[in-house]
């Protein structure tokens, strides 16, 4: 790299490169700002498409125009000469222009509307849109037609060509003929649903260019009218009626691409509404923020007076005084000193919902600029002293995502900047009764955050804490995940994005197989060596679940809710979709039955229940599903249910299964309500799962949560290998529960165990006595499901009983040999008990297994490469723990955990390539973490 | 299987109308686009606009991409025009661009005295000609070589050298106004 030699004793330039080179250097989108350009874009990129389109099927009406001399007028601009040499073979369709006309004026005009504005290169229109929401903020209430009126436009050209359509008629010397008349109620009926009560555009030069269009659209429809009189002639109505009838018939079936392209145009302009609205939260915000500032500032001269002033409002009314407490009471009721930490951080505990960026942005300017470190430990020190939790100065702030841009939340800042006001009045006058706590706002941040964010587990010790539980998960979609992220987009997954127990789940590890369905599950335990970790072990323990016999099968009634809103267009959505529940009808039985749901805008029935015997009559209904499309009807969600409930059979296993890239519109929009109906819905039979597609929109958060309410599973479908694996080779797994809530719990012995860490199932944690209470609800199996959970552990050095007393160092353990381990049999590292019920019970069952270094012993091959020696005498093939144990480190590394910092990529590749055997998902799991070693930089 | 489609297979995807190439080829990018679009606007807020007009400007000169470039000097191009286009028309911008404070290296920002200083220095690359910033932006900034910042801008080394001098001497002479000796 050659830079700019610098002049010596230059120190501005010092300056100015060390500032420049770390300025924004680690500048990183919020990912809402990721998902809401990457959708403009995709948005534009469908407009781009659609004009197109529209351009090509226009070129194609012009070619059909002009096989009708006359008609090309209307299609070819400017004005032709009136003496046209086709004159006289016009005459005699006279009778037919009006309607002819009208319709096409109509068509033209929407088509015109839609082209230009897609032509515009989209930059201008869309800043000046932008730019006019943001100036006409407030005055949109009830949200009833859209901004611009592409309708309007269509009105009015409409209009023209009626008034054209009367003009000619009046210099008409002869009656119109009965076709015509008998015709005209349609494209009024056409018309006035485009032109009804709506409003003149309120943008001003969007406006303009809308008005040039349709004066040219009325040119048009002006040369018709003139055109008319001239040509008075025989009326064959006969032929006029054919050509008319074809005519409209084209016309009609064009009309309706223009409806369909309006109907583009207003998803456009919402897109671009959410843009306006965004740049006005982000003002609003950014006024907020330098309101608080500002307050900060004015609050500090105030500390005495607001000492003063909340101890005489605690000593006179401690019940209001709650605000107070929070700045300045300790436990014992007496005034504390007041640190301007503290009162910085009390206010902002009291304002903190206006905090508009919470933490979870990095990037963005530290809230308020007076957080610190220093704050945090007081505020620790302090809220733990406060009796009640509720009244904590620290409380963190609703998480409010970022610039979420939707009215609700412009409302919202709004309201906050006037509470802020009013409350800094307070405070400058010291009328501090005034302080409320304000009510805390249901805020739906899993609307915007994809991903839910949790804490990795840290090392426990047993001596304090034994027992460790939680709930299973089957779930493999974060695997997928990672796989598209590194694999296609080439980048290093989120980190949220990741869940370790998911990706050591996704494969297949040859436990031993339950032998009945009495008892569902049989456990395979092995403890190993730490590849990451010098001295400590792994302990993997493998659940197995019974796999259901074809013959055992209950008849399955499933009922797909799939989403067919324009952004499932993509290959890797709607295309995939289809296939892979084509591919899933071959799983199935012929008496099973499939209905189909689906929802976009709204929502319709596509398919009854049908059985699966008839294969042809569900494939054609799949094929016909187009994105984009929206059918009349109520909510997707309650319509699903419906259908699932017309059809139900306790005996039969009834599941709907919800197909989306993100978009759960499905008529229930509060995620909790969501959430509780799925439960009702549970409660009453109807299991739900969710397959994502795609993944710019994504919610895994919320297809996580709903497939766990629902006892189902939420599975990623990325492409063709993914979909045979989740719906047809597993599909027995995927449709059939055979154990529900089941639950883990490890008693762990602390005369050999000195600390022992979870790897993974942090969002599946449970509180100890959960794990005896039948009414918690966890995670269900499938047939064939395993289930995979590695602790990593930490011996206590004196692991065999005859070295009790040895010398060797109590915190470092020596590896043990087989004849260590041999000789303290006895010596038990943990307890296993498993709970579980019957999907058709309330009361759970328990099952109970001890592990033992007896555990460690069994991985020892003692085939020793002996050819005539078979693996299925094992319990526990060594690959396969070696494999998991790769698997687990790569997703610990791709979470950026400390516990794993002395392994790389490298390194991973290394040990998962020796026990990929030759499964080619393994190897392809080897592909991902070499490709995640050069995104690195490893 | 599942496998690593190149920037240039992605733009010929995305060209021929696959709204999933796009997507990917986006979400590929975007942290870079918006690094760029903040580094060029200044700040963060107006880096967003930037960014999202970079991404809707690429849906329409995409299929321009032929591969001749490496896809990001190329991409370089497209957000640097995109943010000098948008400077243009926010009027509001005329004058000095806001920084933010929190973007700041953090040996730079630990006094209000430094920040000012920081604020003060990058406002002034902000006003230099645009040629002039880009050159230093691009290398100094960017950290990249002259070569390759010549790609970008499509012209000869040699030109890189002297907007930087010419850029250096320029906020030189703009610190001194400000602060007499």
């Amino acid at each position: 790299m050659t830079k700019d030699r610098k002049p010596p004793h230059d120190t501005g330039d010092e300056t100015l490169d060390a500032l420049l080179g770390g300025y924004a250097s680690d500048a990183r989108p919020h990912p809402n700002d990721r998902k809401i350009a990457i959708n403009l874009a995709l948005a534009a990129f469908d407009e781009a498409q659609t004009s197109a389109q529209t351009q090509q099927a226009e070129n194609k009406d012009k070619s059909f125009f002009q096989g009708i001399p006359f008609l090309s007028r209307l299609t070819s601009r400017p004005n032709r000469e009136k003496g046209s040499p086709h004159m006289s073979t016009q005459s005699k369709w006279k009778p037919a222009y009006g309607i002819v006309g009208m319709l096409a004026v109509v068509a033209i005009a929407g088509a015109a509307a839609i082209t230009t504005t897609g032509e515009n290169s989209t930059q201008p229109l869309f800043s000046s849109v932008s730019e006019s929401l943001t100036s006409a903020s407030g005055n949109r209430s009830g949200g009833n037609g859209p901004l611009i009126n592409p309708e309007n436009t269509l009105a009015q050209s409409t209009e023209l060509a009626q008034s054209g359509n009367q003009g000619s008629q009046q210099r008409i010397s002869a009656p119109p003929p009965p076709v015509a008349t008998s015709d005209m109620p349609e494209p009024h009926a056409d018309t006035s649903m485009f032109g009804s009560g709506m409003a003149r555009a309120e943008i001003e030069a969007p406006a303009e260019s809308f008005d040039d269009r349709f004066n040219r659209a009325g040119r048009d429809a002006v040369t018709i009218g003139d055109a008319a009189p001239m040509t008075i002639a025989r009326a064959d109505t006969d032929q006029a009626e054919d050509l008319s009838n074809a005519t409209q018939e084209e016309m009609i079936s064009r009309q309706s691409n223009v409806e369909h392209e309006a109907m583009m145009l207003r998803k456009q302009i919402e897109v671009l509404e959410l843009r306006g609205q965004l740049k006005r939260a982000e003002r609003d915000r950014r006024q907020t923020e330098a309101e608080i500032r500002e307050l900060a500032e004015a609050q500090r001269p105030n500390q005495d007076r607001l000492a003063a002033a909340a101890s005489r409002e605690l000593t006179e009314n401690p019940d209001k005084a709650v605000a107070l407490q929070d700045l300045s009471v300790g436990p014992d009721g007496s005034v504390s000193s007041l640190n301007p930490n503290i009162a910085a951080g009390a206010a902002q505990g009291l304002f903190g919902d206006l905090s508009v960026k919470p933490t979870e942005n990095p990037a963005a300017p530290a809230p308020m600029g007076f957080a610190n470190n220093n704050l945090m430990d007081d505020q620790e020190t302090f809220s733990s002293a406060l009796p009640e939790p509720q009244i904590m100065a620290a409380a963190p702030p609703p998480p409010v995502p970022a610039g979420t841009p939707s009215l609700l939340r412009q409302a919202e800042t709004r309201s906050r900047v006037a509470e802020m006001d009013r409350l800094r009045e307070a405070y400058r006058e010291g009328r501090l009764q005034r302080f409320s706590r304000p009510e805390p706002r249901p805020v739906e941040s899993a609307t915007w955050d994809r991903f839910q964010s949790f804490a990795d587990y840290q090392m426990t010790r047993t001596d304090t804490n034994p027992v460790s539980t939680f709930s299973v998960d089957v779930d493999t979609a974060s695997y997928a995940m990672i796989r598209r992220q590194i694999l296609r987009e080439g980048r290093l997954p989120q980190r949220d994005s990741v869940r370790v127990e998911e990706m050591v789940n996704y494969f297949d590890y040859h436990y031993a197989k339950p032998m009945s369905r009495d008892v569902p599950f049989a456990t395979t335990v092995a403890v190993t060596g730490s590849p990451w970790a010098a001295g400590r072990k792994l302990m993997h323990i493998g659940i197995k679940g019974y796999d259901l016999p074809e013959t055992e099968r209950p008849r399955a009634n499933l009922t797909f809710l799939i989403d067919v809103s324009g952004s499932m267009r993509n290959s890797d959505k709607l295309p995939l979709l289809k296939r892979s529940f084509i591919r899933m009808l071959d799983a199935l039985h012929p008496e099973d039955r499939v209905g189909i749901v689906v929802y976009a805008g709204a929502a319709g029935v596509v398919l009854e229940p049908t059985e699966v015997a008839n294969k042809g009559q569900i494939i054609t209904a799949l094929n016909n599903l187009r994105a984009g499309g929206s059918t009349a009807g109520a909510a997707g969600i309650e319509q699903a249910y419906t259908l699932a409930r017309a059809v139900y059979d306790s005996d039969a296993v009834n599941r709907v299964i919800l197909a989306t890239d993100g978009d759960f519109n499905v008529g229930i929009s509060n995620h909790d309500q969501l959430k509780s109906y799925i439960e009702t819905q549970r409660d009453s039979g109807i299991s739900l799962s969710v397959l994502g597609f795609g993944m710019g929109n994504l919610n895994d958060q919320l297809m996580q949560t709903l497939a766990q309410n629902g006892n189902g599973n939420a599975a990623f479908i990325d492409s063709d290998e993914e979909a045979e694996k989740v719906l047809v080779e597993q599909a027995g797994a995927t449709l059939f529960t055979i154990a529900k809530d089941v639950k883990i719990q490890i008693e762990f012995n602390p005369a050999t165990v000195q600390d022992y860490r979870l790897i993974g199932y942090e969002t599946r944690a449970l509180a100890r006595q959960d794990f005896d209470n039948d009414r918690i609800d966890a995670g269900e199996i499938g047939a064939g499901h395993s289930v995979t959970a590695i602790y990593e552990i930490t011996p206590v050095g004196a692991m065999t009983s005859a070295n009790a007393a040895d010398t060797t160092l109590r915190y470092t353990p020596r590896a043990m040999s087989v004849s260590d381990a041999a000789a303290s049999r006895t010596d038990e590292y943990a307890f296993l008990k498993i709970r579980y019920k019957q999907p058709d019970e309330d009361r759970s069952q328990l099952i109970t297994r001890a592990i033992s270094a007896e555990d460690e012993a069994l991985l020892f091959d003692p085939c020793n490469g002996r050819e005539d020696c078979s693996k299925a005498e094992y319990p526990v093939a060594r690959n396969d723990i070696g494999f998991a144990t790769a698997v687990a480190g790569f997703g610990q590394m791709l979470r950026g955990a400390r516990a794993t910092s002395g392994f790389g990529f490298r390194d991973v590749a290394d040990l998962a390539r020796a026990h990929a055997a030759d499964d080619p998902r393994r190897q392809s799991f080897v592909r991902i973490v070499e490709r995640a070693a050069e995104l690195a930089g490893e | 299987m599942v496998r690593t489609l190149s920037d240039l297979e992605l733009a010929q995807q995305a060209a021929a109308g696959d709204r999933g190439a796009i997507e990917l080829l986006l979400a590929r990018h975007y942290d870079l686009i918006y690094r760029i679009a903040v580094k060029w606007a200044g700040n963060q807020t107006d880096g967003q606009d930037i960014a999202q007009n970079a991404c809707l400007k690429l849906v329409t000169v995409l299929p321009k991409y032929e591969g001749r470039a490496r896809f990001t000097t190329w991409l370089y191009r497209v957000v640097i025009n995109v943010a000098h286009d948008w400077h243009r028309k926010e009027t509001r911008h005329q004058h000095m661009a806001e920084i933010d404070d929190a973007l700041l290296p953090p040996n730079m920002s630990d006094t209000p005295e430094a920040r000012a200083e920081a604020r003060q220095i990058l406002g002034a690359v902000q006003t230099l000609p645009k040629p002039e910033k880009d050159a230093l932006m691009l290398v100094v900034s960017e950290g990249m070589s002259h070569a390759e910042a010549a790609a970008i801008c499509k012209v000869k080394e040699g030109t890189i050298s002297w907007r930087i001098h010419e850029a250096r001497k320029k906020l030189k002479a703009l610190a001194n106004d400000g602060v007499p000796a």
